[in-house]
Order: C-alpha cells, then sequence, then structure tokens
C-alpha cells in the first residue's frame, strides 16, 4: 500500500466505517420516510404527474413539514445528523419514487453548505444547477419547475463560485417535456442576474459537488432497490409451465446480477457519505464519483430489468415498470454519466484535473 | 435466394468429416506437442482429393472456389483438426494460378494440388502489420535476377515448405506507397535462414522467423514475370484467406458446442444433467445462434468472391470478425460448462484457446475490420 493509500484508509477512518451499516436509529427513520410516501404519496401520484403536468399538491408540504430537508445540514442552519442519515433518507424516498423536489432541494443545500458561509433556507424547495463554462448562462435543471431558490456552481480558473438566485428573478422558467414528468426538467437563463449570495470555494468542482452526487447516489440506489424489489415480487408470484417464473435461472440469475448492482451502488454511496461526514472527506470526492457512476448503472439496469421480468407486461402503461424506467433513464445523467464519473474518480484519485 | 447444400457440397462435408473424425483432436493435439506438421492428416485430405478443391482441374486440382475450401476447413476444425496451412494453400495455390507465368503454373501447381509440395507465405514484417505496403524487405535488380534482403516474421511451416512466396518492395509509386513484387523462393535457397518461433498456439503448424540476406532469386521466380505487381497479388490473396479463417472459426465453435453440449448431456449434479439448467443451456444456445449467423455470412462472403463480385470485401471482413468473436465465445462457455475439467488436457479445450484467441487478431484485427466498415459501409471519415 502507498503511503498516500496509507493516510487515506488509516485505522481512525476505518472505525467509522461501521456506518456503512445502518443504525437502527437511521433503518427506523428509511421506515418512516418509506412508510410515509408509500402511504401518501403512492405510485398513483408519480402517475398523476402524467395527467396534470406537476407534482401531486402536498407534496412538498409533507416533505418539508417533515423537515426532511434539514437532515444533514450543518447544525448552526438548524440541520441535524449527517450526511450518512441523508443517503438513508433519499435512498428511502427513491424507493417509492416520491415525487417532490426533496432530491433538488437536498442537493442544492448540501452544495451551500459545502461552499459555506450562505444562508441557507430548507423550507423552500430548490434546485442545483452546474454551469458549463465561467458564466452561468442557459441552465438544464432536473426538477427545476418547483424550485424557488437554484443553486448554480460556477467552474472557474482555480475552484468555483457557488450562487444561489430566486428563481423568480430568472423570469419564467422553460418547462421541458421529459421522460418523468414527475421530476420535472426546467431550463432557466441566469446570464445577467445577479445572484441572491454567492460565495467562491478554491476546491475542485467535484470535490464542492460531492455531497450533491453522493445524495443523487442515494436516490438513483433507492430506484434501483425499488425496481429489483418488484422484478423479485413478481418472479414469486407469477407461475408459468407449472412453477413460478422465479425458479428459472435465466430469470433468477438476471436478478442475482442486479441485486449484486445494487448492493454495490449501496456501499459506494454509504462509503461517500461515511467518508465527507467523517475525518476522510479527501477520499469523499473520489467515493461520491464511484458511487454517483455505480448507481446510475444499477438504477438503469435494474428497471430494464424489470420490465423484461414482467414480460409484455412491463411494456403497458398501467404496470408502474416504466415509472421506474422513466426515472432512472431521466436523472442517471445528472452531474455526469456514469462513465463521465469514472473518469473523473481517477482524475480525483491522482489529484490531476479532471 | 436458395440456402439449401448442393449435394455434392454435402458430399464433400460428409466425406472431410469422417477423415477428420478418423484422425481426431487427440491426433492434432499429439503432432502439435511433438511440433511436427500433421503428415498423415494432410496426405489422407489430398490423396481423396480435398486439399485442392480450389485449384484448376488440370492441374489436379478439384475445379471449385473459396467455397469448397471453406467446407474442407470448416469441417476438418469441427473434428478439432484446425490446420493453418490449409488456409495458407488456400492463398497459395489460387496467386499462382491467377498471376503466375504458364512455366509458374506448370512447375508449381501440380505439385501444391498433389499435396507433395508445400508453400509458405511471407510477407509479415515485425514493422509492417496491418499497413501492408509498408515492407522494409527489398528486392533489387542484379543482372537478369534479383537479389532480397530484409526479415519477415510469424511465418507458417517454413521447415516444412518446399518454397515460400516472398512480398518485397521494389520500388515507390508516386504517392509514397511501397510498390511490391512477389518471389518464389526455395527454402533452402543460400542466403535464406528460419528460426522457429516459441508460440503459445498448440498447433502442428510452426511459426518462424526467417531472414533474408541477400538471397539471389532467379527471374523465372518473379510471380507473373512483371514486378511490382504484388500489392494486387496480395490483395488478390486476402479475402480468401479471411473467409478461410471464418471457416475455420466456425468449425471450431462446432468442436467447442458439440464438446459443451455432450458434456452438459451426461454430468449430472443433483440429479439432472446440468444442461437441464437455463444458466448453463442459454448460453450454449447464444452461441449456437452466433454461428449460424456466422456461418450464413461465411457462406456469403465466399459465394461473391468465387463470383469476383467486389463486395466481398466487406463481406469476408465481416464474416472473419464475426467468426472470430463467435469462436471465442463458444470456447469460452465450452470452459465454463466442463468446469474444472476443462483445464485437463484429456477434454481436448484448453490447448485450442491460443489459436482461437489469435482469429480475434489474425489476419486482420478486429479494429481494422470496423475501420473497413466504418470507412466503406458508413461512409464515415479514415480513421488511420
Amino acid at each position: 500500500m502507498s503511503a498516500a493509500a496509507e493516510e487515506r484508509w488509516s485505522g481512525s477512518t476505518l472505525d467509522s466505517w461501521r456506518d456503512l451499516v445502518l443504525t437502527d436509529e437511521r433503518r427506523e427513520l428509511a421506515e418512516t420516510v418509506r412508510r410515509q410516501f408509500a402511504g401518501g404519496f403512492p405510485l398513483e401520484a408519480v402517475r398523476a404527474c402524467f395527467d396534470g403536468g406537476s407534482q401531486p399538491e402536498g407534496a412538498w408540504t409533507a416533505v418539508s413539514g417533515a423537515e426532511y430537508p434539514s437532515i444533514g445540514l450543518p447544525e448552526s442552519a438548524g440541520g441535524l445528523g449527517t450526511l450518512v442519515d441523508t443517503a438513508a433518507l433519499l435512498e428511502a424516498a427513491g424507493e417509492v419514487l416520491v415525487s417532490a423536489p426533496l432530491l433538488a432541494t437536498v442537493m442544492s443545500l448540501q452544495t451551500l453548505a459545502r461552499a459555506g458561509a450562505l444562508p441557507l433556507e430548507p423550507a423552500r424547495p430548490a434546485a442545483l444547477a452546474v454551469a458549463d463554462g465561467p458564466v452561468a448562462g442557459r441552465l438544464v435543471v432536473l426538477d427545476g419547475v418547483l424550485a424557488e431558490r437554484l443553486t448554480v456552481v460556477v467552474p472557474r480558473e482555480r475552484g468555483v463560485t457557488v450562487a444561489q438566485f430566486d428563481t423568480a428573478d430568472l423570469g419564467p422558467a422553460e418547462e421541458h417535456r421529459h421522460v418523468d414528468p414527475s421530476r420535472p426538467v426546467a431550463v432557466f437563463d441566469a446570464g445577467e442576474v445577479p445572484p441572491l449570495s454567492h460565495a467562491d470555494d478554491p476546491r475542485p468542482l467535484d470535490a464542492v459537488l460531492a455531497p450533491a452526487r453522493t445524495a443523487l447516489a442515494a436516490d438513483l440506489t433507492g430506484t434501483a432497490a425499488g425496481a429489483l424489489d418488484r422484478a423479485v415480487r413478481h418472479a414469486l408470484d407469477r407461475e408459468q409451465f407449472g412453477r413460478k417464473i422465479g425458479a428459472f435461472q435465466a430469470v433468477k440469475h438476471r436478478l442475482a446480477d442486479v441485486y449484486i448492482a445494487v448492493e454495490r451502488a449501496r456501499s459506494l454511496t454509504r462509503a461517500a457519505a461515511v467518508a465527507l461526514a467523517g475525518p476522510s472527506a479527501s477520499s469523499g470526492t473520489e467515493l461520491s464519483l464511484l458511487a454517483k457512476a455505480a448507481a446510475s448503472e444499477a438504477a438503469v439496469d435494474a428497471s430494464r430489468a424489470l420490465v423484461q421480468v414482467l414480460g409484455a407486461m412491463g411494456m403497458t402503461f398501467e404496470s408502474d415498470a416504466h415509472l421506474f424506467f422513466r426515472r432512472a433513464q431521466q436523472t442517471a445523467p445528472f452531474l455526469g454519466s456514469a462513465a463521465a464519473c469514472y473518469r473523473r474518480a481517477v482524475a480525483a484519485r491522482r489529484g490531476v484535473p479532471a | 435466394m436458395d440456402f439449401q447444400e448442393t449435394a455434392e457440397h454435402s458430399a464433400i462435408r460428409e466425406a472431410v468429416a469422417s477423415i477428420g473424425a478418423a484422425f481426431g483432436h487427440g491426433y492434432f493435439a499429439a503432432c502439435a506437442r511433438e511440433k511436427r506438421f500433421a503428415d498423415e492428416l494432410w496426405a489422407a485430405v489430398f490423396d481423396s482429393g480435398f486439399g485442392a478443391v480450389n485449384l484448376p482441374e488440370r492441374y489436379g486440382g478439384g475445379g471449385g472456389g473459396v467455397h469448397e475450401t471453406a467446407i474442407v476447413i470448416e469441417e476438418l476444425a469441427a473434428q478439432g483438426c484446425p490446420l493453418i496451412h490449409l488456409i495458407v494453400a488456400g492463398m497459395c495455390g489460387p496467386i499462382i494460378d491467377e498471376f503466375g507465368t504458364e512455366e509458374q503454373k506448370e512447375r508449381w501447381l501440380p505439385g501444391l494440388a498433389a499435396g507433395t509440395v508445400k508453400m509458405a507465405f511471407a510477407i509479415t514484417e515485425s514493422e509492417a502489420g496491418s499497413n501492408a505496403p509498408n515492407l522494409s524487405t527489398t528486392a533489387r535488380r542484379d543482372g537478369a535476377g534479383w537479389v532480397l534482403k530484409g526479415a519477415k516474421q510469424y511465418i507458417t511451416n517454413m521447415d516444412v515448405a518446399d518454397a515460400v512466396l516472398v512480398v518485397a518492395r521494389t520500388g515507390t509509386d508516386d504517392r509514397g506507397r511501397g510498390l511490391l513484387t512477389m518471389f518464389i523462393v526455395d527454402t533452402g535457397a543460400e542466403g535464406l535462414e528460419y528460426r522457429p518461433i516459441p508460440m503459445e498456439i498448440k498447433e502442428p503448424d510452426q511459426q518462424f522467423s526467417v531472414y533474408l540476406d541477400d538471397v539471389a532469386v532467379p527471374r523465372e521466380r518473379l510471380v507473373g514475370g512483371v514486378p511490382d505487381q504484388g500489392l494486387r497479388q496480395v490483395f488478390s490473396g486476402l479475402n480468401p484467406e479471411r473467409v478461410n479463417v471464418a471457416a475455420q472459426a466456425n468449425g471450431l465453435s462446432r468442436y467447442f458446442i458439440g464438446k459443451a453440449v455432450g458434456y452438459a448431456r451426461e454430468r449430472n449434479v443433483w440429479g439432472r444433467p446440468i444442461g437441464a439448467h437455463q444458466g448453463v443451456a442459454h448460453p450454449l444456445a447464444e452461441v449456437k445462434i452466433r454461428l449460424e449467423l456466422a456461418r450464413l455470412m461465411t457462406h456469403k462472403a465466399a459465394w461473391l468472391f468465387d463470383r469476383r463480385l467486389p463486395e466481398v470485401g466487406e463481406a469476408a471482413a465481416v464474416a472473419k470478425l464475426a467468426a472470430a468473436d463467435t469462436a471465442l465465445a463458444a470456447f469460452d462457455q465450452a470452459v465454463q460448462v466442463h468446469g474444472g475439467n476443462a483445464f485437463a488436457s484429456e477434454y481436448g479445450i484448453g490447448d485450442l484457446w491460443g489459436l482461437t484467441r489469435l482469429m480475434r487478431s489474425a489476419p486482420v484485427s478486429r479494429e481494422m475490420v470496423l475501420n473497413h466498415v466504418t470507412q466503406h459501409s458508413l461512409g464515415l471519415p479514415r480513421s488511420y
């Protein structure tokens, strides 16, 4: 092991890895979130977004009322817990395809908190965007339609600027018709608009985005786990040729492969959260990129497997498979494709520009 | 369109398969271990009239084309006897037949057709891989004859060949590309030396480095009698080579699938044959499907070549890629099905890895085939 690696994986860091397994407290949090959203906003609510074109009324109020966006924020901003709790929360919410801008708001808040010294407003729905170049021009924003605040990360020659905008100042958002209407994409132009607040951060872009990417990975891991769960339940339920289809290796081996992909994504996501919350934050950047890549792959693969295992039913609008498929397809590319994240993870490890 | 094989082709197939079966992979592997040419099998194939099905009847050949050669090569490979020299012979004879002078045809073709004379083919050099014209072996005029100087690498069967077709550079055209000329050089010629290259391909056919140190070659050994025609002659041999390699790969796929299926039927774990498990059976079905696709493409390429149709270039390259990829997949699945037994010599699988894997790289690499397709079939910009 090289000297650098030894420093990275020191004993004190290893102690904190026990958080890779959820504590009873976190398991309870996840269970509460799952129950609350699955009960209050079941997949019918996601489906309703196709008709209404927006998320169900009351969804954000429920999210905000439970103060979920504050979980993992600094205590000075009224937060509680760490990014490990955030990840547990978002994975549970992702599993039931929650149709409220929870992930987008968390990504926005985590990025503002990362840059430091910026006011945090956890009660307002928000979203995150990364500018292509040194000017925050046209921005395509995941879940941007309902956002009241927009956090924009602008790469500089050295480090980044993190700016917060009031979306009301940005003029009417151009709404994109996209594959997943439960997470509607908006396009903003922040070119000439003065931000509400901004701060410079000397760290590289990927270091600043690490908490947001970890949050995104948790959400995608949840989507993957939800799709796998449905596929497994169908394989145990559906009979053909006198046996449960899950008895056929063609089906069960496919699901076993997905299970491995989900576990890999989950482990990397928790490892990233643990690293970023603890004393080994330097490895957090690399882990957040690996987690995001793994979770993107898992979500896309699991939702594809769900469609396949459901057979012809998986191709119908009535089946819920397309809801997972759409969620995975639309969310997975945000903050960089799996391939881009792997490439940047290598750069992060070697300490060279991505 | 007719996909039914003719009675004549089926007869060739059956006869060659029974010759191959009589020798079997055990014989082939023993020759490889002993590093000796498969003389007995070679003689049996030629004595039955299948060794030169592609050469004209008047020289003792079968009067067929690449299609027939490909059938012979595929059937022998399907019996576990993938002889590389049949592919070399599939190039050399036809080049002399198409481009040689009357004297050259009379001198060489009867022996090549009978299998009593063997010819090696020497184009590959260490510094000229896929870029064929960029050879550094040269031939310069010397009185009435020529003098060859240079080195060749990975030349098959120099030790058993009577002569070798050497491709050398005889000039440069106005676009800076090498002008090539092909010579028939005796393997015992003065100044010609060859040394075996230790290979990880377990094959009766050995590979050699060839050194040409001012080898004097008489004028009548220049293929066709006119210099600078070599590129065209080389290119005429490349498509049959690709088709024949594809055929050999298809035969190997059949061999591997046959081995795997036989084992999957007999091997019982948990009270049923392992072939009843989809995890075992489905990958075999997949390679079977890929094999049938590759065979169709190989037949098409052979058919196009034998009719001198220009589409053969793409078809032969695509057939080679598809067949080589499939053979490797079939090999891998045969290994997987056999479990630990795949690594025991007696099962006759593991020793064929080298040759099977080689087909992805030679005679044209997978990447060069993709380059060809992107440029010529899809119209994308040239990348090399």
